[in-house]
């Protein structure tokens, strides 16, 4: 017991000694010098390989997000992998309701969950289905109209368009595609460019 | 714009599942430079995120992977700041990648060195070290994964300890200590005294899990100070006290402590890490060669260098670790 009797007689040195530090101690990650950290010398034996989970293998969760609040909502997606992430479930609650990713806030147990997590990280390890809870920052009102400004956007998209650089590029690369020819492309493109711009121009 | 991306990104989806994997990724390369030259960062970012995704996930790393770091490049650029949103989508692309796919290492290196020059640490974000360390960890890559959890979050301990008590039982029974302190030391050295005893009680308690016959005694005092020892292994004993030791900082008890396993310890490697936290934590400095990268550690534990934020002065913390080999 040699081991133990010395621990004994240790502990009761150290506890002469004033408490520096609590047992939770962690110095802020914002001070560490700008490096690697420092990691003990290599074992003499590699790990070995993990075995791989062939995909089929793979378990399919099913998800259900509810909200109670304003909006109500009742969102179930079936079928996705383990590894997808809270940002990925938040692309496809933005998909059905049209509900902007940034104002949605996701919940499980009560507690937020961070958009880099992944069902994994939160199910056990033989979990198939979870329910979060969902909020929507500002309510109803953050979710953005349907898009009936569409005609009229296509309307003025189109002149504004032909203002870019890039549309005249693109068109340039169709004729020279089409044509075979790179100079006659490039003429081209830039006879019609300005003969709509002088055409813009009259009265 | 929102709607154009989108028809591009269609497009080249539809590409990519022609298998025309090459066209996709130069004319997103094209598409996202030209959205670059006039600065519409969203949109650059959206159609090489979208894309490089798809090529992933058909299989075409080296693709998918150029991609990315393409889009790194864009956050630079735009000097994104590392918030939920933009490492949200680092890290989507990360967990596509096929382990082998050379790539992801230069991927994971540009997304830390971006997270360290735009948010607020210096050695990279926390998160993404846990994510691409409990990555390492499920591939079995040891060191790559210590590198990366001992300066994540909260939940990486649990992550680094439970990898190590992994690798621990492929060999033999009395190393154990050797693999706990893979944890235990480094986490020390980046001031981490909280992850250090958790990867020690993890690891203690899968052993003890594990092992129905190992020997494992509770020594306490009248004032309720514990620890567990196992007599068979002194090594994890000495680890056990260790933590306990470097709360109070008293250099005379640590000097005791080395004294008398000093024989064990021999047999490790452990004396460079075991001098740095002397110095840390029990204010022992040991005369050694001018290092200059010395001098840049006195930032931490706020010892003088840093000088403006209001830390709390910890007597018995100094400077830094020298991490040896710097890449």
């Amino acid at each position: 017991m040699a081991e133990a009797s010395f621990a004994q007689t240790f502990l009761t040195t150290l506890e002469a000694r004033p408490v520096k530090l609590p047992a939770d101690y962690a110095e802020d990650p914002k001070n560490f010098p700008a490096r690697q950290p420092y990691i003990l010398a290599r074992m003499p034996k590699p790990m070995s390989k993990p075995t791989r989970l062939a995909p089929g293998q793979e378990r399919s969760i099913k998800v259900t997000l509810k909200s109670l609040r304003n909006p109500p909502l009742n969102i179930k997606l079936a079928s996705l992998p383990p590894s997808t992430s809270l940002l990925d479930i938040k692309g496809q609650v933005t998909a059905q309701t049209r509900i902007p990713t940034d104002k949605l806030k996701i919940l499980h147990n009560k507690k937020p969950v961070p958009d880099s997590k992944v069902l994994k990280d939160i199910l056990g390890e033989s979990d198939t289905a979870v329910e979060f809870s969902v909020m929507v920052l500002g309510g109803a009102a953050a979710i953005p109209p349907e898009e009936e400004a569409a005609p009229a956007a296509a309307r003025s998209s189109g002149s504004s368009e032909l203002e870019t650089d890039a549309f005249w590029a693109d068109l340039k690369g169709f004729l020279s595609q089409r044509l075979k020819d790179d100079g006659e492309a490039e003429q081209l493109s830039s006879l019609f460019r300005s003969s709509w711009q002088s055409s813009k121009s009259k009265p | 714009m929102a709607s154009k991306v989108d028809r591009i990104v269609a497009r080249l989806q539809e590409k990519i599942a022609e298998g025309d994997y090459y066209e996709a990724q130069q004319q997103t390369r094209v598409a996202a430079s030209r959205y670059i030259k006039t600065k519409n960062w969203p949109a650059a970012i959206d159609i090489l995120n979208n894309v490089a995704q798809s090529l992933l996930k058909a299989g075409q790393g080296g693709s998918g992977g150029d991609l990315c770091l393409m889009m790194v490049d864009v956050y630079k650029q735009a000097e994104l700041k590392p918030d939920s949103a933009s490492k949200g989508r680092l890290l989507t692309c990360l967990r596509l990648f096929a382990p082998e796919e050379p790539t992801r290492k230069s991927f994971i290196g540009e997304m830390m060195g971006w997270s360290s020059k735009f948010g607020e640490y210096p050695a990279g974000d926390p998160e993404l070290h846990h994510v691409a360390g409990s990555l390492f960890a499920e591939e079995h890559e040891p060191y790559e994964a210590e590198k990366h959890l001992i300066i994540g979050t909260r939940d990486s301990a649990e992550i680094l300890a439970k990898m190590e008590y992994t690798w621990y039982k492929e060999g033999d029974a009395h190393l154990a200590p050797h693999f706990a302190a893979r944890a235990i030391l480094p986490y020390l050295l980046v001031g981490n005294l909280r992850d250090a005893n958790a990867a020690y009680r993890i690891f203690t308690k899968a052993l003890s899990a594990d092992n129905a016959g190992l020997n494992v005694q509770e020594v306490a005092t009248p004032n309720s100070t514990t620890v567990a020892v196992f007599p068979s292994l002194p090594l994890l004993n000495f680890l056990g006290l260790l933590l306990l030791a470097v709360r109070r900082g008293a250099p005379e008890v640590f000097k005791g402590l080395l004294s008398k396993y000093a024989a064990q310890i021999n047999e490790t490697s452990w004396a460079d890490p075991l001098d740095m936290i002397g110095e840390m934590y029990f204010g022992i400095r040991k005369p050694r060669q001018a290092n200059p990268l010395m001098d840049m550690m006195s930032g931490l534990f706020g010892g003088g260098g840093g000088g403006g934020a209001p830390q709390q002065r910890r007597p018995g913390l100094r400077d830094g670790p020298a991490a040896p080999g710097l890449d």
